[in-house]
């Protein structure tokens, strides 16, 4: 299985190297000239860290825990985004402090209550009403609610 | 999201049946009147962030249109991006009930002529509510440069160097528009110049000149760093009787139809618009509501105060003269092209 | 300069209990916004102006500029205790702040913080006084050519900030000017890499960016059982008075490394058009540079700290004079005040010497005092600020993960942000993860618009010649100094490890 670090590497090679072959298929003159001077360097430069990385031996390996919690961790942030989204800031932010708390902290009743309040508290009370700012409010609570 | 409320918007239409002349669509035939908006909260989208001109206006017509719309709470909301283009695409689409409306940069209306990218309006469409001041494009010199007059400009061999903001920005273009109307005069347009920065470098004596709104510049006039060489609007006349102004000196036809382009853009500024087919009873309640605020003599003495000055104009009169600014012919629009893609 | 205006105004300002009663609320009000990431003090004194209406001219722009004075000391907080920077320019805090953090050093990290803000704020306030007459030919001798070198100078220090990774770092510093790049194009004014998303016309933002590369890698690894602090040692909770007072005594033990960050943030804050968040990286990367310890940078060392922050708060000291003096504001912050003067009433411009000195001299006061106000209401708070770092990661990361998404989608305004955001996040994780150093990618960001924007006037204005004016050869001399510099430590650093042939 590959690891993350060759992962990583390849990716900055793929990031480069679409940016500048966009550069150079889709942009004019004027627009191309500095990408295209930052891009080539980073092309070539990322493909030597990608060589140097394909050649070290195996260095330490992450543990399967780690690796299981990180993985487990990048599906909570995406679910962060995903709820926000959907439901807006004011009803996204507590209900997925909520869910975090409880299923992954496993934290006890009260204090998944507590956070889900404090959130929707500040959020709405120092944000929204307190200095006026608009928070995005999601997909699906503006169907039901008119403002 | 947005999608929806737009097929939302288009539904309406056609249910609604033929549009009359105003371009607004007979609703549903609700028997509003001013307490359809109490209790109500109006979202007042205002297309750039907190700070600035568009803002300091918005927020302050906002509060006075809430004082004459007895119930009513308007709440401010910025949605900056793409040179107004986002806020008034939210605008655009947002549902035509009365409680959506909000400020952008008349400029817009070169986005709409040259069919630019992300416009995702029609603004002979939009339901006008209202204008607030007028924008006289002016052409401001620097006091530092050889050129003391325009006729002096006119008359240079060389190519003379204006700063203008973004490519393709209003003011960008309001610059190009200049060159192509005087064939003699030779603009060198240098673009990329945002706020300030255009003044800094006429005081740097990198350039020499570069054409806005009358009132960001009067500070620079009055420390005596530039002087305003040229106006594109006859309403300029008498605020400055000694300036002389842009169409005097049009040899052509077609130079004379786009400076009425900019004589538009000089009339039409800090305009509040909603979205497209807001019912007509609604929208006169709003149109009524943005009158009484502007002529609100708090309003003119607050805005006094703070240097920002006011012309107020219906809705009716925006929607007729943003219809008339979008009506040019195709020579025309050929030459805004031409004039945008040069330098 | 007239003695007795200079101080007559010091001395009404400090007892005039009005004028203290406002400063007593712009101070919290500013460090507040500048501590919640995607605010900023921008939103704050925008707030604020609706209340300022037919205030005195001078109580209102005290009230207004104490506010703004501010907002970077606020910043730092959530940098050091957390590693959430509140913008670009507070990053650079971050890279040795929030390891001193880690090290159970937050205290004195914190202190140094205030202390270096402070003296920062206070020495760009008096350069400010000093300068007051040689003004004009400063400010005019920088032009985009100058602009764009000095860009370039700040982006040699990736470089330098790569520690051992070079490749890598030049890698991420070349990432990072690419995302620079992303938006309009200043030739041509057409889109680049916005793959039709109107949202990205205006770039990538800076605070979504930073907040990617830091806090949500910080949260990810936190979360994964990669461990932090000893939190078994509940003694821990609060600071103690001590270890922030020791931060506050270290920025002047470094009082070389003080002045020299101050005058350099002060000169930048000056230059408008340069934009203020290049000032605290140049000056992390010359306080890097400048030390005889280089490896300790990244790892907690306080000088690291006490650079950035000097230059956060000395930048507004300079970034006032162009704004009183010409009317042409410094930064984004002083286009908002500048607005608000002219609607107290106050005519900036060259007439301002002669008919408002007090004025000035009071604004000037009023910069220096609400940044020690500042540091002795922060001090009052740290041990409870401590408290706050020492939360159990459980509980804190949800909080941060809502934080960081909430001041990424403000910052813009945009949705969109939240799912741009997300993928750079984990690409900041990866970062983080397999060592691929990250100031470097910040430094690009912020500097990439810059240099890149100066670059296309100073051709249009001068062509290609653009460098052979006197100040930019000066430019270009020190860029290759640094190359130079950095070349030379590398070597004699490889030839002393023994084994290295």
């Amino acid at each position: 299985m590959l690891e993350g670090r060759i992962i990583t590497a390849g990716l900055m090679l793929a990031i480069f190297t679409t940016a500048v072959t966009i550069a150079l298929l889709y942009f004019p003159a004027g627009a191309r000239m500095l990408p295209l001077v930052i891009g080539i360097p980073g092309v070539i430069l990322s493909a030597i860290q990608l060589v140097s990385e394909l050649r070290k031996s195996d260095s330490e390996q992450a543990s399967p825990e780690v690796r299981a919690g990180e993985i487990r961790m990048i599906a909570w942030f995406a679910s962060f985004a995903c709820v926000i989204i959907f439901l807006g800031f004011t009803y996204g932010s507590p209900v997925m402090i909520a869910a975090y708390l409880s299923i992954r902290a496993k934290e006890k009743w009260y204090t998944v209550l507590i956070g889900a309040a404090l959130v929707w508290v500040i959020l709405e009370y120092v944000f929204t009403q307190g200095i006026g700012i608009v928070l995005y409010e999601g997909i699906i609570p503006p169907m039901f609610i008119v403002y | 999201m947005l999608k929806r409320m737009l097929a939302v918007a288009v539904g309406v239409l056609f249910l609604a049946g033929c549009q009359d002349n105003s371009g607004v669509a007979g609703g549903a035939g609700s028997a509003a009147d001013e307490n359809y908006f109490s209790g109500r909260t109006i979202t007042y989208i205002i297309a750039t962030d907190p700070g600035g001109g568009y803002d300091a206006y918005g927020r302050m017509i906002a509060r006075y249109m809430q004082e004459h719309l007895p119930g009513a709470r308007i709440i401010i909301r910025n949605v900056p991006g793409a040179g107004h283009i986002v806020g008034a695409n939210t605008i655009y689409a947002s549902r035509p009930d009365g409680l959506t409306i909000g400020m952008f940069n008349t400029g817009l209306i070169y986005n709409q002529l040259l069919g630019l990218d992300g416009v995702q309006f029609d603004l002979t469409r939009m339901s006008w509510v209202g204008k607030a001041s007028n924008e006289i494009r002016v052409m401001l010199v620097a006091t530092n440069s050889p050129y003391k007059s325009f006729e002096d400009m006119l008359a240079a061999d060389e190519p003379v160097k204006f700063a203008a903001s973004g490519v393709g920005s209003a003011a960008y273009l309001d610059t190009r528009i200049l060159d192509t109307v005087y064939p003699e005069f030779d603009i060198e347009t240098i673009s990329g110049f945002a706020g300030a920065e255009g003044e800094l470098s006429m005081m740097r004596g990198e350039l020499v000149a570069q054409v806005g709104i009358d009132s960001s510049y009067h500070q620079f006039v009055a420390n005596g760093n530039g002087y305003f060489a040229l106006t594109m609007s006859q309403l300029a006349a008498e605020l400055y009787p000694d300036v002389p102004v842009a169409q005097d000196y049009a040899t052509t036809e077609d130079g004379r139809e786009l400076l009425s382009i900019l004589e538009a853009l000089s009339d039409l500024g800090r305009l509040t618009a909603g979205p497209p087919d807001i019912p007509t009873d609604i929208l006169a309640v709003l149109r009524e509501a943005h009158s009484n605020a502007l002529n609100d003599p708090d309003l003119l003495a607050e805005a006094m105060q703070i240097h920002v000055p006011i012309t107020e104009g219906s809705g009716e009169y925006v929607e007729q003269r943003i219809i008339e600014a979008l009506d040019q012919p195709p020579e025309i629009i050929s030459l805004l092209e031409q004039a945008a893609t040069s330098h | 300069m007239n003695i007795d205006i200079a101080f007559g105004t010091l001395f009404t300002l400090l007892t005039d209990p009005y004028l203290i009663f406002l400063m007593l609320i712009a101070v919290p009000l500013g460090a507040f916004f500048g501590a919640m990431p995607g605010l900023g003090g921008k939103l704050g004194v925008v707030l604020l102006i609706p209340f300022v209406f037919g205030m005195e001219p001078i109580a209102g722009a005290v009230l207004l500029l104490s506010m703004h004075a501010v907002v970077h000391t606020g910043g730092s907080i959530p940098s050091i205790l957390f590693g959430i920077p509140g913008d670009g320019t507070s990053t650079a805090v971050v890279l040795d702040g929030y390891e001193m953090t880690r090290n159970g050093e937050g205290g004195r990290a914190l202190g140094a913080s205030f202390g270096a803000s402070g003296i920062g704020g206070v020495l760009g306030a008096v350069f400010l006084g000093l300068l007051l007459p040689v003004l004009r030919p400063i400010v005019l001798a920088f032009s985009p050519a100058e602009f764009f070198l000095l860009a370039i100078l700040g982006i040699t220090f990736i470089a330098t900030l790569s520690g051992k990774n070079v490749v890598k770092g030049l890698v991420l510093g070349l990432l990072g000017l690419m995302v620079a790049f992303v938006g309009l194009d200043p030739s041509t004014g057409g889109p680049r890499y916005t793959f039709g998303h109107l949202f990205l016309w205006d770039g990538i933002d800076i605070i979504t960016a930073v907040l990617a590369m830091y806090a949500i890698p910080e949260m990810i690894a936190l979360g994964s059982g990669q461990g932090v602090v000893d939190y078994s040692d509940s003694a821990n909770k609060k600071y103690k008075i001590s270890e922030v007072w020791d931060g506050i005594i270290d920025v002047f033990r470094h009082w070389g490394l003080s002045l020299r960050t101050s005058l350099v943030g002060a000169v930048i804050g000056l230059i408008p058009g340069l934009g203020g968040d290049a000032a605290s990286w140049i000056c992390y990367g010359h306080a890097v540079q400048s030390s005889k310890t280089p490896e300790r940078f990244g790892k907690g060392a306080v000088e690291g700290v006490i650079a950035p922050e000097t230059a956060n708060n000395s930048k507004e000291g300079g970034a006032l004079l162009p704004t009183l003096f010409f009317a042409v504001p410094g930064s984004s912050g002083m286009a908002l005040l500048l607005g608000a003067f002219l609607m107290l009433g106050i005519q900036p411009g060259p007439t301002i010497v002669t008919e408002n000195i007090d004025l000035v001299w009071m604004l000037i006061w009023a910069l220096a005092v609400s940044n020690v106000l500042c540091v002795v209401i922060l001090l009052g708070l740290t041990p409870w600020l401590g408290s706050l770092a020492n939360v159990r990661p459980p509980l804190l990361i949800p909080f941060v993960l809502v934080f960081a998404l909430l001041g990424s989608y403000l910052s813009s305004a945009a949705w969109e942000n939240l799912i741009l955001i997300f993928f750079l996040g984990c690409l900041g994780y990866m970062c983080r993860r397999h060592s691929w150093p990250r100031p470097p990618f910040v430094i690009g960001v912020v500097l990439g618009p810059v240099a890149e924007d100066s670059l296309h006037k100073a051709l249009a204005l001068w062509g290609p010649s653009f460098f052979l004016r006197p100040i930019s050869l000066i430019l270009i001399a020190m860029i290759i100094g640094s190359i130079a510099f950095y070349i030379w430590r590398t070597r004699r650093e490889s030839v002393e490890v023994p084994g290295n042939a």
